[in-house]
């Protein structure tokens, strides 16, 4: 069968309709190909599994390895946007920067520029306190926006588009399915803040070559530190999988913890500056985490609000972030009545 | 002596939602080979499926698979794959590592997860395009990897809600062909259509829902046999063409 037909040989009907063949000399109309029907015969083979099933944990850690390991290739894993991992890495950079100032002044030997460098970056309480617990850049700029990012789409992803029906129908049970969402979400925030806090300790040491009355010294001090700096990890991580669990957009869950970390410090503060109370700090996660944080590390507290009132804070932040979060994903993918 | 429970096992279950009826004191026992379940919508035949995979509480009555109760327990599911209607897949994945990825949630090793993912995508005709991400599949070749998830743990009870539903003739062929080869096998597989035809081709033992009730259990054959002895109503309609 031709696939071209010449039509410029006789009268069409369309000439006779509307009398003019002019231009029509080299017309050619072509016909569609007939799509190519393609079948194909596969050896229908069904091979029964005769390996044993790994335990409750193996299953666990596939959970947790497809939620961390995608951080560096979406090959098999969860998917993160590549700005949200340029953004991570940004973030993660810029907390170890300190090392950068240490290495720096330990270039610049024992008095003048290296010194200097050396008293503002060098180890001491404050700065201690201040790599975890600073307000500007951290937890203003960086930890906020690093939470955000990753914890944001953590559950609301599954809860709009379904996915969570995948660990659902296989032997995952609610709790494992939310541990481990916790615990990846935990350990991204805390590579970057409380790696980086050890980083920036044991480079210190190691760059100054500090000796074991430094290091017997400063360790209560790092441990103070390092307490607060999980503190915060799993507290941001609380609020935010709680958010995220209860959207079905990961911009919203993002935006609500962001809105959460910064709109109580601003009330808190606007009302400390109206009325001189400083008792709304009671809300702000972050002053409540701050004024915790300067009592593990041994500075003394700005803040007027007395510690215990943080701490009861602290807890009940994390705890009704739970009591959300476990009840919204008890009833995920479920007509539960 | 004791016999292993069946696969699939509910005593007088019913389950309402306020003032509807999802299921009406239904009871039966599926065991071995594949089952259609029919009926058209709104039927019922979603809630069975909630309540087999523990995503619904029954009303009244009792539900088991393999003798456990699925609300309570997530254990049975280790012997259950699921193919649903609605569940989407991880698009940005290939099929062999979302088959993969699928496999080490049961728990297997990367190693065994890979070759099984690789066998299972072979049995569903899917292996020449395991590379490809599951995004760019045509809907014939999404349902077959969702057949491929379920498959790759080898579980006993296979649970497929309207596999063949927007698939064209080709799919339709090869998804049933499959299903035919999977009952061959001794799995328990339990296929719900609303359209006779289709289960027809798969399968003569069916189960027929309708408005929450069980009508009909068992040889397709037996009960329109004995659907003659029942007498039967035709209504005819006359159409009315407006001039």
């Amino acid at each position: 069968m031709k696939d071209e037909l010449d039509i410029s040989g006789g009268t069409t009907r369309m000439e006779s309709a509307f009398g003019s063949g002019d231009g029509d000399e080299e017309a050619i109309a072509s016909v569609a190909q007939k799509a190519e029907v393609k079948g194909s015969i596969y050896e229908q083979t069904y091979r029964p599994w005769r390996g044993s099933l790994g335990p409750r944990w193996v299953r666990n850690y596939a959970i947790f390895r497809h939620h961390v390991y995608g951080l560096f290739t979406s090959k098999g894993h969860r998917y993160y946007h590549p700005m949200v991992r340029l953004t991570i890495l940004i973030v993660f950079l810029f907390s170890i920067s300190p090392v950068a100032m240490l290495f720096l002044a330990s270039l610049g030997g024992q008095g003048g520029f290296g010194e200097v460098l050396s008293r503002m970056w060098g180890i001491n309480r404050y700065n201690l306190w201040g790599q975890v617990l600073g307000f500007f850049p951290r937890n203003l700029c960086m930890w906020p926006l690093l939470t955000a990012l990753v914890v944001g789409g953590m559950i609301s992803d599954d809860r709009r588009n379904g996915t969570s029906a995948i660990y659902f129908s296989r032997p995952v049970n609610r709790t494992d399915y939310t541990a481990m969402k916790y615990l990846s979400s935990a350990v991204v925030l805390g590579f970057v803040i409380v790696f980086s806090y050890i980083v920036y300790y044991t480079s210190a040491i190691v760059l100054n070559g500090e000796g074991w009355a430094f290091l017997i010294d400063t360790f209560p001090i790092f441990m103070g530190g390092l307490l607060a700096g999980i503190l915060l990890v799993i507290t941001y991580t609380s609020i935010g999988l709680a958010l995220s669990s209860i959207s079905q957009s990961r911009f919203f869950a993002a935006v609500a913890f962001l809105a959460v970390i910064y709109g109580t410090k601003m009330v808190a503060f606007l009302i400390e500056s109206t009325f001189d109370s400083s008792i709304l700090y009671v809300l702000s996660p972050y002053d409540g985490l701050a004024n915790i944080g300067q009592w593990l590390v041994g500075i003394e507290s700005n803040y007027d609000l007395p510690l215990s009132f943080s701490v009861v804070s602290i807890l009940l932040i994390n705890f009704l972030s739970l009591i959300l979060l476990t009840s919204r994903v008890s009833s995920l993918e479920v007509t539960r009545e | 002596m004791t016999s292993d429970p069946p696969a699939v096992m509910l005593e007088a279950v019913s389950k309402w939602y306020g003032e509807v009826i999802g299921i009406n004191d239904v009871s039966l026992a599926i065991d071995g080979g594949v089952t259609g379940v029919l009926g058209p919508n709104g039927a019922g035949k979603s809630t069975l499926f909630k309540l087999l995979l523990g995503r619904l509480r029954p009303s009244q009555g009792a539900v088991r698979l393999f003798g456990t109760d699925p609300w309570e327990s997530t254990s049975p599911f280790r012997r259950v794959g699921y193919v649903s209607e609605t569940e989407p897949l991880y698009e940005w994945m290939t099929a062999l590592d979302f088959l993969t990825t699928m496999a080490r949630l049961h728990g297997m090793t990367r190693e065994e997860a890979k070759n099984r993912a690789e066998h299972v995508l072979d049995f569903v005709g899917l292996s020449e395009v395991r590379h490809k991400e599951v995004g760019k599949y045509s809907k014939g070749m999404r349902q077959r990897v969702k057949i491929a998830h379920a498959l790759v743990h080898d579980p006993d009870l296979i649970i497929l809600d309207e596999p063949l539903h927007g698939c064209d003739p080709l799919a339709r062929t090869s998804i049933m062909s499959v299903i035919r080869e999977l009952g061959n096998r001794g799995k328990t597989v339990i296929v719900s259509s609303h359209i006779l035809e289709e289960i027809e081709r798969i399968t003569e033992q069916i189960v027929i829902l309708h408005n929450g009730r069980l009508l009909a259990l068992g040889n397709l054959h037996a009960i329109r046999g004995l659907l003659d002895k029942h007498p039967h109503r035709i209504m005819l309609e006359k159409a009315s063409y407006g001039m």
